[in-house]
């Protein structure tokens, strides 16, 4: 299947450093692709380049297959669901979804495509109210529709959930899952956070100092990390003689486990209670600090027990450093 | 000491500020009304005001002041506008710089060095001082009034619309046409009042680029209030602060409510 | 390589270029042509020519010139001194009230913006031979022969303080705003009484505003033209009297010059070392 998106050795320099090094990727159709980073990263600016409102020091970006790095973002087939949704304040819902479509020769199913795209997000009846009257969830719908009317090839989305309520994330992050596979439009979405990430995306690129670390699908990037920063920026690890395990990896008894299952012994400092499960602080007999997590009914340890710590060889993360 | 600055007396303290501030014009007020010539009440009456519609010198001058303040209104807030648009995502330093040197020059400063400047090329182009003078000088002067107006207005706008409305494929002129221009547009008018009420209100500075035959309000004014009492001028002193005033005052509102939430989403 | 802003820098360009075109040519191009003047010479028949010299500024040093600019910074520095102390308890009083702030904002910003020329007037009305305090005050038997109240250096004061005094109150106010109130509860939890923590936290932390108001007032007053002219008759002389006069009844156009650009420079010297950018808080 050809790429709908396709960054070439793509980089920007600003004076004093550089934002986005080297950057290469592609995104087929219908893919939800997650740029992941910490802040800083370079992954909004990559999302800018995008869009075009930043231009490339050197590279390619194809959309389609056409170069499109020199094109103006009003000549550019992607649309961008901004951080703060970036809704005009002066006009209403409708006019909003209607803005890009009333920007060269008016389509004739302007009505139907609007009534349609208001209804795929659910804001049937709010069409004439303007963006202060509307709450975070309807706002982040309403900067959707308006993009997703003008069936971009790329849906550009700048950390979208995050101007959210907390305890609304996770719902929206699940709509916005189904209505990604159910208008089968690319989706670049650029966010700092893992969980979001992990969750969503079909590819997620991991971002560090302007340069992608390792592209793959949340499972690959989780279980065999490529590097180490890959490997913290996803989850908790431990560092064990150079190489790394996850702190659910690891079990945790009193006595020596049977076979030749990779073993150390330890020392619990403390047990935290997590709710739905222990974590366990430990000291290993070569001093290093180890934490496991453990299911809440395994656990009846406390500080001062020794115990054995073990895992399976296929959960050691190496790295070729 | 400590009796002096108790705060309870800051209310008090403010009234008399504000008539400090008011009485004066009150007073002017008041008197315009007053039938006898001289400082003594001695009856109502609107023959002041009648008389100030029937001299035709002032009604001349006022025709000039009205067409210098309106042409030099709209040219100066078009130009306004439109640097503070120009300076808002890049600002160029040596623009801005100018922009503050007008606000900061004397009047009188500015009066001599356009009179200096207008003579200097009015000699090789035979061409005279009048009301097209006056027009350049003023628009020099209020431009930057403008600028600072929108400036500040365009400095509470959130940059990403702009960039959403080319996102959605609007050209650059189109989003500052569809998305910037409406919101700032209060703005812009509360700047073109201000301009005006500036324009229409110069003295220093008209008079001494302004020819013979293109004698302004102000001028007469002055030329009157240098002369002597003179009750007509009460009356045109309440009528002119009467107008003004209202042209600040909606222009205060308009500035307000581009300031309050909900007009603008963040 | 074509940049992707090309479009919008060329709008960008397009909207700056009228403002550049008149502010180059109606402020910049005039103080140039001052500049050149002031170091010209003016012929017995006021024609200004060659050659070059810095005489007009030498002259400005005559004990008579020098008396007129010392008098004038005294002026300023005197209707400065009191726009401070009489705005500074408005503005206190206008950053505690509540939901009628901008009522009182609005109330002091008024007159400023309405009519500098007619405010003045105002006073003539009342400060004249035959203006009401004199009437009043001749009515009532208090005094047989009016008060010389209009025409002296005490009515241009005045007059300037009358003038600039919303210049003191808006930065003297837009500080006090921007005060963190937790501070004077902190100080009135540790023992201090009202006017202590108006003395003690208050009064410093408005220096800024202090300032910047300052240096607003300081500088139009110093180059004041219509007060003096007004207010003080033919009677006081200061720098902007002088400037107007040489360009006007004098017709000596380059000492005119020459102390227009020491005024000048006299304001731009204020500027950098008292103001950077807080004109903005007047508008």
């Amino acid at each position: 299947m050809p790429a709908v998106l396709e960054l070439r050795n793509v980089s920007k320099h600003f004076p004093g450093h550089t934002a986005v090094d080297q950057v290469s990727f592609e995104a087929p159709r219908g893919e939800l692709f997650s740029l992941l980073g910490p802040s800083g990263c370079g992954k909004t600016t990559t999302l800018r380049l995008i869009a075009g409102f930043e231009s490339p020091t050197t590279g390619e970006i194809f959309l389609n297959g056409e170069p499109v790095q020199t094109l103006p973002p009003y000549r550019r087939n992607v649309s961008t669901v901004f951080q703060n949704y970036a809704l005009f304040p002066h006009l209403t819902v409708r006019a909003n979804i209607e803005f890009g479509l009333r920007r060269g020769k008016v389509p004739p199913d302007l009505a139907a495509r609007v009534a349609q795209v208001i209804e795929l997000v659910r804001l049937s009846g709010k069409e004439s109210r303007y963006p202060h009257q509307m709450s975070g969830g309807e706002k982040q719908r309403a900067a959707l529709a308006r993009s997703l009317v003008l069936a971009p090839g790329v849906l550009l989305l700048d950390e979208p959930l995050s101007a959210l309520d907390p305890n609304l994330r996770k719902q929206v992050r699940a709509e916005l899952q189904q209505l990604q596979r159910r208008v089968g439009i690319t989706f670049l979405f650029v966010t700092h956070d893992q969980e979001e990430a992990l969750s969503v995306s079909d590819r997620i690129a991991v971002m560090n100092s302007g340069r992608i670390e390792q592209i793959g699908s949340p499972r690959e990037l989780y279980l065999q990390p490529r590097t180490r920063f890959v490997a913290s920026f996803l989850g908790e690890v431990n560092w064990i003689d150079g190489f790394g395990v996850r702190p659910e990896s690891i079990r945790v008894s009193r006595h020596r486990p049977e076979g030749s299952l990779p073993t150390r012994e330890a020392t619990i400092l403390r047990a935290n209670f997590l709710g739905n499960r222990i974590q366990l602080e430990t000291r290993s007999a070569s001093g290093d600090p180890v934490i496991a997590e453990v299911p809440r009914l395994d656990a009846a340890f406390s500080s001062g027990d020794p115990v054995h710590l073990w895992w399976r060889p296929s959960d050691e993360l190496r790295f070729a450093e | 000491m400590k009796r002096l600055l108790a705060l309870r007396w800051l209310p008090v303290y403010a009234a008399g500020a504000f008539a400090f501030l008011y009485l004066p014009l009150l007073v002017l007020a008041a008197f315009s009304f007053n039938s006898s010539k001289f400082t003594v009440w001695q009856g109502f009456s609107l023959r002041w005001y009648q008389a100030a519609f029937a001299d035709t010198q002032l009604s001349e001058a006022t025709a000039n002041s009205l067409i210098i303040a309106f042409t030099a209104t709209i040219l100066s807030t078009a130009i306004g506008a439109a640097c503070a648009y120009g300076l808002w995502k890049r600002t160029n330093r040596t623009l801005l710089g100018v922009v503050y040197l007008t606000l900061v020059t004397p009047e009188i400063v500015t009066g001599v060095s356009l009179l200096a400047f207008f003579e200097a090329f009015f000699r090789y182009l035979h061409a005279r001082l009048g009301l097209h003078t006056v027009i350049l000088a003023h628009i020099a002067f209020s431009v930057a009034y403008v600028v600072l107006v929108v400036l500040a207005r365009l400095r509470t706008l959130d940059a990403r619309l702009e960039e959403a409305a080319l996102d959605l494929g609007a050209t650059p002129w189109q989003a500052f046409r569809e998305v910037t221009l409406p919101s700032i547009l209060p703005a812009v008018v509360a700047a073109a009042l201000l301009a005006f009420t500036v324009s229409f209100d110069d003295y220093v500075i008209t008079s001494l680029v302004a020819g013979v035959g293109s004698e302004t309000l102000p001028m007469v004014i002055y030329a009157l209030a240098r002369r002597g009492v003179n009750p007509v001028l009460n009356a045109l002193s309440a009528m002119i602060f009467l107008g003004l005033g209202a042209l600040v005052l909606i222009s205060q509102a308009l500035t307000r409510r581009a300031e309050t939430p909900g007009a603008d989403t963040k | 390589m074509p940049s992707n802003s090309d479009a919008s820098s060329r709008l960008r360009r397009l909207f700056l270029a009228p403002s550049w075109l008149v502010l180059v040519s109606l402020m910049v191009a005039p103080l140039a042509i001052v500049l050149a003047y002031s170091l010209l010479t003016r012929s017995p028949y006021g024609s200004i020519g060659k050659p070059w010299s810095l005489d007009n500024y030498s002259r400005l040093a005559d004990p008579l010139y020098l008396a007129i600019f010392l008098r004038s910074v005294w002026i300023a520095a005197a209707a400065t001194l009191l726009c401070l102390l009489l705005g500074f308890p408005l503005a206190l009083f206008i950053s505690r009230s509540g939901e009628r702030k901008n009522l009182y904002l609005t109330l002091v910003i008024l007159p400023f913006w309405t009519s500098f020329l007619i405010r003045t007037y105002s006073w003539m009305f009342l400060l004249r031979d035959t203006g009401l305090i004199n009437s009043i005050l001749l009515r009532l038997g208090l005094i047989h022969q009016p008060l010389p109240l209009l025409y002296n250096y005490g009515a241009v004061l005045l007059g300037l303080v009358y003038g600039y005094l919303p210049f003191a109150v808006l930065p003297l106010y837009a500080t006090l705003e921007r005060l963190d109130p937790s501070l004077l509860e902190a100080s009135a939890d540790l023992g201090a009484r009202p006017w202590q923590t108006l003395l003690r936290v208050t009064l410093p932390l408005a220096a800024p505003g202090f300032l910047a108001a300052s240096v607003l007032i300081f500088i139009p007053c110093l180059g004041a033209y219509l007060t003096p002219d007004l207010l003080g008759g033919g009677k006081t002389v200061l720098i902007g009297n002088l400037i107007n006069n040489q360009f006007t009844t004098a017709r000596d156009w380059p000492f005119g010059s020459a102390a227009s650009l020491v005024l000048m420079a006299i304001v731009l010297i204020l500027l950098l070392l008292g103001l950077h950018r807080r004109g903005e808080a007047l508008l």
